[in-house]
């Protein structure tokens, strides 16, 4: 097969696959340039350059060292500029995963019902296990439709992400549960509908001279960014603020806390723009030339909200904003209207032009041909502009970049507008009177003034009055993060590093909407150290994704048939959607049958834990008629599992890595040891139920050219690495073992080396597949109805016309101590949060690592002294903590980091130690606490964080066995100290990997 | 004699349990058993603060073996197994210790435990078998916070060597090119001395060091 | 820190094994136990030897102590040399009284030189402990107690040997009587001493050690309150007072029988005593810095 065939059809399938976070996988030989670092008594030690998977994102570079054909140890990489030289405490366990006595190692099959404790696994062969999976999912969906299959999907712990895309395409259903419901997918969606799907991902590397933590603290989870970057950053910065309910690990020397109560950071976001606005510390030029601040928005009511055929990935959206058809018959509906502030006259932006970026990401568009782009035309632009990209710029000015080498890379200057344009932000007293093309005169006001308007309610005061914090601190802080510290960089201070809390309170996606603007208002949009996107590199779309390059023999996915859009319609829209089906309304049509049956469905290495009420999951998950897990181990959501695929580690497979945010570099992760037995890389499992569906995987005719599963691992990433100046896999390998990462600024010099990328028109191309960018138009601005970064949005305007949404707003989380006060009325009542990093595990991870877990042997709930004291518990004491869901029990943590009334829980803990098939999930599980039905009104995220609890000492009295520990179901307890005698037997087994 | 010690940046130390793993997987320490651990100390109100949350600061304490000058446990070995190195650091030989614990008892720390499968007693030995080929010692190198130098003492603490194989003294400086901040003597603390003369020490910037030195 | 029970053992007969020799040589300084001094200089030794065989399942590597042992400054180093003296003593002394024309007369420098070496190994066995690391330790009161546990048990085991043996215990009353008297006042000082060290420990506020989340704060107030009962009901009252009252009553009657009476209940008291004593020593055994 052609590589530029391959690489179009692998990019529109990609598209097809929106925007989740993805890869390509591959291994075959391990050919490596294994450098030998001398003896330590016994054989020699290689050590082999690789990139960490031991959390679910961060691309840390390491060394593994390996000895006599085992894994030693691994350490950090120093050449790996984005990450410094660290490797975290779970990352340097992996080995314990790798080696770990309990590893799954051969397919198996469950011989015992689903409500036994005892699944009764027996062992199977590949061959069978993919015939079940053929005949019984072929089945089922015949009986019931494509759409009765699901997938569930968890961050990849493996190495695909095959429920995100592939898994999708093999089974042509859209359904799928998937974590980045809960974690990233808010902020990505946040950002699609923005500007550019994730450009929530801020560039750390790029040393922010204020640099803001909300809510986040990647200095324990490794992930997003390395603990050594993390703190290099936060130290180097003029200003560190943090906004955050508790005392965070690096956050103890921030100059600025604001420790909000939970579930206001909306209020906190509009807040801050609220004082950039009155302090005139926002970017002019950026609001009026870069967002759809200036745009008109039509104020009456009885006036027909039109239609603008967008290009982008809004694609056809109704909306409020006046356009040029609007006004003038045959105008165009996608040239949005400004008034111009020098002349007092209408002019506009078109939005559309002669071929945009989105229009070839149209997952119809799978036969992508590149000739017919270039049609004639403008590329997007104002009236009069006859736009070029811009070229004038100079090097960028980050400190600190001695130490890792990583280059400067090139500010384009901010342009100007054209001569005689210069857009307003404000309209007359009472609104601009425009006169429609049917004569009706209509009044418009700006979405600059909407914003104004919607800020103008949350002064420093009120905000103080929501979120528990101190005005005078909240407007100190908003005023030094927006003025900029060094004027003569021509850029700001960085942008916000904003994380998964604000996807948790029930207003996900409009509190990283809020955050999105604010970081646009303040001119930190593709700046170096701001938001700048998933970094464009090899491969050209994020990391180990499941790629099939074959198109569908069975058709595509039905969008419109997702489960969940009945409730949130945005889930369904063909192209501008999240991408996953929330997780209660799927296990709420696995209990109803409504509106058809799910009967089945494959994790991979997804689980029921980590959004929606785990127990309601657990519950329904065991009424499937057949379900598949892929994994490492025997986790709780394996426990209802018919059949189980073993997967390797990623010590064990050959992978090309690309920064999955703005860290802006790419390497490998390099095969170390074989699999264990019969376990396989993910990738090639994959491949094989994609066989097993009689859907192609690759293009061909054989069955070996479409199902290459013995070469899995090089085929895939060759084609990821189609373009690039090293395009065999082997040769790139071997370069990587000699140099380590490369650095995009310098290989991809126009799509990452550059800042300020929608004046160049590679904001929303950079990471397209480089055959394709060669070709393809690069218009300006970002990928969106009105091609600017929309502070008014035109898709939840579609949607919700008559809900005020378009401007993002605060909501009170509803369980929350405003919404539902009645949970607070008691002294053992608290407002809980959850979901801090742990630094030993990465969520529900790791539990069964010795290394990790006797420095982290249990659940803890942070309580501040004051509280503990008055409810009569003490340090290390159980506690039960109760909603009307459920209760749990975790260990008390006396913290004076925390609020009182407030606690923080840990989430999603499981005992791999329990001889059980859900593994005591429910035990000290936080999400069993959970409302199911409280939701994200746009997106369904779950409630996970900010709702009440009643808190009170676990004792033998009160406790199942007499026993204030939690225990299994035959009353054994927990391992809850690191003297534990159980860890040990959880020691590497370095003779158990040749098959049986 | 020289000193060598490890000087921990305390404003840098986030906690990441890094330098714990680390010293396990190249050390071979038992599951359960710990050459280094990292506390937490705090939160607890500031000194000028209102007494209450949010007023409040933590910081995270490295303790190991403390390598000091003056060694209790070398003192009261009976068999000398415990022992001064020619390199200064304090080691146990192995095949000399009869498993008393008196050293164990005798270190103010508590960093020694009994191995319960070799029935001696062991501790940090500053990851001797890489600083004699003139490595870093593990849980320097792989210091999540770039928080950690190795030295002797007696070059003072500005001449320990970190990551990057830099010095701490290269890398200090006010402005956003240098990533340790500037410290006075008053800011370098270590741990309770009760004769012993721990050589370790731990870089404490505008809070308050808690426990006696 | 925890219970160490071979130490624990090792040190209440060590300190008993003293008493008797020490309580022989008083008597012997008075002429007085003739026929059974020879058996105290065995129970001396015997004592030791099983404080040894307690002190040997504390040992990991017993066959190493041959091996390079002798570091001078160790305070093990130092015991082990202290009963080797001691041992010698005792032979000697049994030796003398051997030859003595009674079997039983020692001559007055022998008697001061067992007296010493008693004294002597029980504060070279106490001083072991004398630890800068653990400040509930570092005292010379610490000392004492232990010496103090020798004269509360000693004497009044020497006192029962006597009755035992048939011989006359008239003069058994003072040693034992002072003895208690002595070993009461020490083990009070010692739990005095320790009752207040409390403030000698390293204090850091709110801390925590990610390897044991359930375990409570170490808090060494309250660590060093939770022995009073050991230290003044264990220790002092059953431990040194009971012993006092029954030689001051064994004394006033005088008599073997009373002496077998008391003088067992004292003994038993005054070991379940130093046992208490002990418990309560490894009890407040933190080391300065306690939070590792």
């Amino acid at each position: 097969m052609g590589k530029l065939t391959m690489t179009r059809r692998t990019f529109a399938k990609m598209a097809a696959a929106t925007a989740a976070a993805v890869g390509v996988a591959a291994p075959a030989s391990s050919a490596l340039a294994e450098t030998k670092t001398g003896t330590t008594g016994a054989g020699e030690v290689k050590r082999i350059r690789s990139t960490c998977r031991g959390c679910g994102k961060m691309e840390c570079g390491v060394w593994v060292y390996v000895q006599d054909g085992k894994v030693i140890r691994s350490e950090g990489d120093e050449a790996a500029f984005q990450s410094m030289g660290n490797h975290c405490s779970k990352g340097q366990a992996s080995l314990q995963a790798a080696y770990h006595p309990d590893r799954l190692k051969y397919p198996m099959k469950r011989t015992n019902p689903k409500d036994s404790n005892d699944p009764g696994w027996q062992r199977i062969t590949w061959d069978e296990a993919m015939e079940t999976i053929g005949e019984k999912f072929s089945e089922l969906q015949s009986k019931y439709g494509n759409e009765t299959y699901f997938s569930m999907a968890g961050t990849s712990r493996i190495w695909s992400m095959g429920p995100y895309a592939a898994l999708k395409q093999c089974f042509v259903s859209p359904n799928a549960i998937q974590a980045n419901e809960i974690c990233k997918g808010p902020r990505f969606y946040a950002t699609k509908l923005n500007d550019y799907n994730a450009y929530s991902w801020m560039e750390t590397v790029g040393r922010p001279r204020v640099y803001v933590q909300w809510g986040g603290a990647s200095e324990l989870s490794n992930y997003d960014d390395s603990c050594r970057t993390t703190v290099d950053v936060a130290t180097r910065a003029d200003y560190h603020i943090l906004v955050d309910p508790r005392q965070t690990n690096l956050g103890k020397e921030a100059d600025i806390w604001l420790p909000l109560r939970p579930g206001t950071d909306a209020a906190m976001g509009l807040g801050w723009i609220n004082v950039v606005i009155n302090k005139g510390l926002y970017d002019d030029l950026y609001v009026r030339k870069w967002m759809n601040a200036p745009m008109l928005v039509v104020e009456d009511e009885d006036w027909e909200p039109s239609v603008s055929d967008s290009q982008s990935t809004h694609g056809s959206k109704k909306n409020r904003l006046l356009k040029q058809s609007d006004i003038k018959e045959g105008g165009s509906n996608t040239a949005f209207m400004v008034l111009n502030e020098l002349n007092g006259e209408l002019t506009y932006y078109e939005s559309n032009g002669k071929s945009v970026a989105s229009s070839v990401t149209d997952a119809s568009a799978a036969d992508l041909n590149l000739s017919s782009s270039s049609s004639s035309g403008k590329l997007p632009h104002w009236e009069g502009e006859d736009w070029k990209p811009a070229t004038a710029g100079r090097e960028a000015q980050i400190h600190g970049l001695d130490l890792t080498g990583q280059s400067q890379g090139f500010v384009i200057d901010a342009t100007p507008f054209i001569d005689g344009l210069y857009p307003a932000l404000y309209t007359p007293e009472g609104g601009l009177e425009v006169t429609l093309k049917d004569g009706k005169k209509v009044h418009c006001r700006t979405v600059w003034e909407h914003l104004c308007d919607r800020v103008a309610e949350y002064t420093p005061e009120k905000v103080a009055e929501i979120t528990g914090c101190k005005a005078e601190d909240i407007e100190r802080a908003a005023t030094i993060y927006a003025t900029r510290l060094d004027p003569s960089t021509g850029y700001g201070n960085g942008g916000i590093q904003y994380m998964l809390p604000l996807e948790h309170s029930c207003n996900s996606l409009q509190t990283n909407r809020i955050m999105d603007i604010l970081c646009g208002i303040t001119g930190n949009m593709d700046t170096p150290g701001g938001m700048r996107g998933s970094t464009a590199g090899w491969p050209f779309f994020d990391l180990a994704m499941t790629l099939p390059s074959a198109a569908s023999v069975k058709g595509s996915p039905d969008q419109s048939k997702i489960i969940g859009s009945d409730k949130f319609p945005m889930l369904a829209d063909p192209k501008c959607n999240p991408s996953w089906a929330d997780a209660t309304s799927i296990y709420k049509t696995i209990e109803t049958g409504q509106p058809y049956k799910l009967s089945c469905g494959i994790g991979q290495t997804g689980d029921h834990m980590n959004q929606s009420n785990s127990l309601y999951a657990y519950e329904q998950l065991k009424k499937l008629d057949f379900w598949v897990s892929i994994d490492l181990w025997e986790t709780p959501t394996v426990g209802i599992a018919d059949i189980v695929l073993p997967a390797a580690h990623w010590m064990e497979l050959d992978c090309i890595r690309k920064s999955q945010g703005s860290s802006g570099s790419f390497g490998a992760t390099c095969k170390a040891v074989e699999p264990p037995a019969e376990a396989e890389p993910d990738l090639k499992i994959v491949m094989r139920i994609f066989k097993a569906m009689g859907q192609p995987y690759c293009e061909g005719s054989t069955d070996d050219e479409k199902w290459p599963i013995d070469d899995a691992e090089n085929a895939c990433n060759n084609i990821a690495l189609a373009g690039f100046r090293i395009p065999e896999w082997q040769d790139y390998k071997k370069a990587f073992q000699e140099n380590g990462p490369w650095d995009s600024k310098i290989e991809k010099p126009e799509a990452w080396g550059t800042y300020r990328r929608y004046e160049t028109g590679w904001a929303t191309t950079s990471d397209s597949p480089a055959a394709v960018q060669a070709v393809m138009d690069h218009p300006q601005g970002w990928d969106t109805s009105t091609g600017k970064q929309e502070i008014w949005s035109t898709v939840i305007d579609n949607y919700y016309p008559d809900d005020d949404q378009a401007i993002p707003t605060f909501r009170e989380a509803p369980h929350g101590p405003v919404a539902d006060p009645d949970l607070f009325k008691d002294d053992n009542s608290f407002l809980a949060t959850t979901g801090r990093r742990i630094p030993v595990y990465f969520h529900n991870e790791h539990r069964q690592l010795p290394w990790c877990r006797e420095l982290w042997p249990v659940p803890r709930i942070e309580m501040n002294p004051e509280d503990a004291e008055r409810i009569g518990v003490e340090q290390g004491d159980w506690v039960w903590i109760e909603t009307k869901e459920h209760k749990i029990r975790e260990v008390v943590d006396l913290y004076h980091g925390i609020a009182p009334g407030v606690v923080n829980l840990e989430h999603q803990w499981w005992f791999p130690e329990l001889k059980q098939a859900d593994k005591g999930f429910a035990l000290c599980g936080v999400n069993c606490l959970l409302d199911k039905d409280a939701q994200d009104p746009f997106i369904g995220t779950s409630n996970l964080r900010a709702y009440g609890v009643k808190v009170y000492k676990a004792t033998a009295e009160n406790s199942p066995f007499g026993n204030p520990v939690p225990c299994g179901d035959d009353g054994t307890e927990i391992i809850h100290d690191s003297s534990d005698p159980r860890l040990k037997a959880w020691a590497p087994d370095y003779e158990g990997r040749t098959k049986a | 004699m020289s000193h060598p010690a490890i000087v921990t940046d305390l404003n840098k130390c986030v906690g990441c349990l890094a330098c714990s793993v680390a010293c396990k997987a190249f050390n071979g320490v038992p599951i359960g058993s710990f050459w280094n651990k990292t506390l937490r100390i705090g939160p607890y109100p500031t000194a000028e603060g209102s007494g209450h949350f949010p007023d409040v600061y933590t910081y995270f304490l490295t303790v190991q073996c403390q390598h000091c000058a003056d060694p209790e446990c070398v003192k009261v070995c009976p068999t000398g197994a415990s022992h001064i190195a020619a390199d200064g650091t304090v080691q146990i030989d192995k095949s000399k210790c009869i498993g008393c614990q008196f050293c164990a008892m005798s270190c103010p720390y508590g960093v020694r435990y009994l191995n319960d499968e070799e029935r001696v007693v062991e501790k940090c030995t500053l990851c001797e078998q890489k600083t004699a080929q003139g490595e870093l010692p593990q849980c320097v190198t792989q210091c999540g916070g770039f928080a950690r130098f190795f030295g002797d003492l007696d070059e003072g603490i500005e001449s320990f060597r970190g990551p990057y194989n830099k010095t701490l003294g290269e890398l200090i400086g006010e402005d956003g090119d240098y990533p340790i901040k500037p410290f006075k003597d008053s800011d370098v603390h270590h741990l309770p001395d009760v004769g012993n003369h721990p050589s370790f020490r731990y870089i404490l910037r505008n809070h308050e060091w808690k426990g006696e030195e | 820190m925890e219970l160490q029970w071979p130490l624990i053992l090792f040190t209440t007969l060590t300190a008993w094994g003293c008493g008797v020799l020490g309580g022989a040589g008083a008597l012997a300084l008075k002429g007085a136990g003739k026929k059974s001094q020879q058996l105290l200089a065995i129970v001396s030794c015997v004592l030791l030897a099983l404080g040894g065989i307690a002190v040997f399942f504390h040992l990991q590597h017993w066959e190493r102590i041959f091996n390079g042992f002798g570091h001078i400054t160790s305070g093990i180093t130092q015991e082990l040399i202290a009963i080797v003296v001691f041992v010698a003593v005792a032979v000697a002394y049994f030796v003398v009284a051997r030859k003595s024309d009674d079997g039983g007369t020692l001559p007055k420098g022998m008697a001061w030189v067992a007296i010493a070496i008693s004294v002597i190994l029980a504060a070279v066995c106490a001083h072991s402990y004398m630890m800068p690391a653990r400040p509930a330790w570092d005292s010379v009161l610490e000392v004492l107690s232990i010496v103090g546990a020798a004269c509360l048990l000693g004497p009044a085991t020497c006192a029962i040997v006597l009755a035992a043996k048939g011989e006359e215990t008239g003069e058994c009353g003072l040693p034992a009587v002072a003895g208690s008297a002595i070993g009461a006042v020490c083990t009070a000082a010692y739990a005095a001493f320790v009752q207040l060290s409390a403030g000698a420990f390293s204090q850091v506020g709110y801390y925590f050690d990610p390897t044991h989340p359930t375990k409570a704060v170490a808090d060494a107030a309250a660590t060093v309150g939770a022995q009073a009962p050991l230290l003044w009901l264990g220790a002092v009252a059953v431990g040194a007072v009971v012993p006092l009252v029954c030689c001051v009553m064994a004394r006033k009657k005088g008599d073997a029988a009373s002496w077998k009476l008391f003088g067992g209940v004292a003994v038993v008291a005054a070991l379940i005593g130093a046992v208490c004593l002990r418990v309560a020593f490894y009890n407040v055994g933190l080391s300065v810095f306690m939070f590792y």
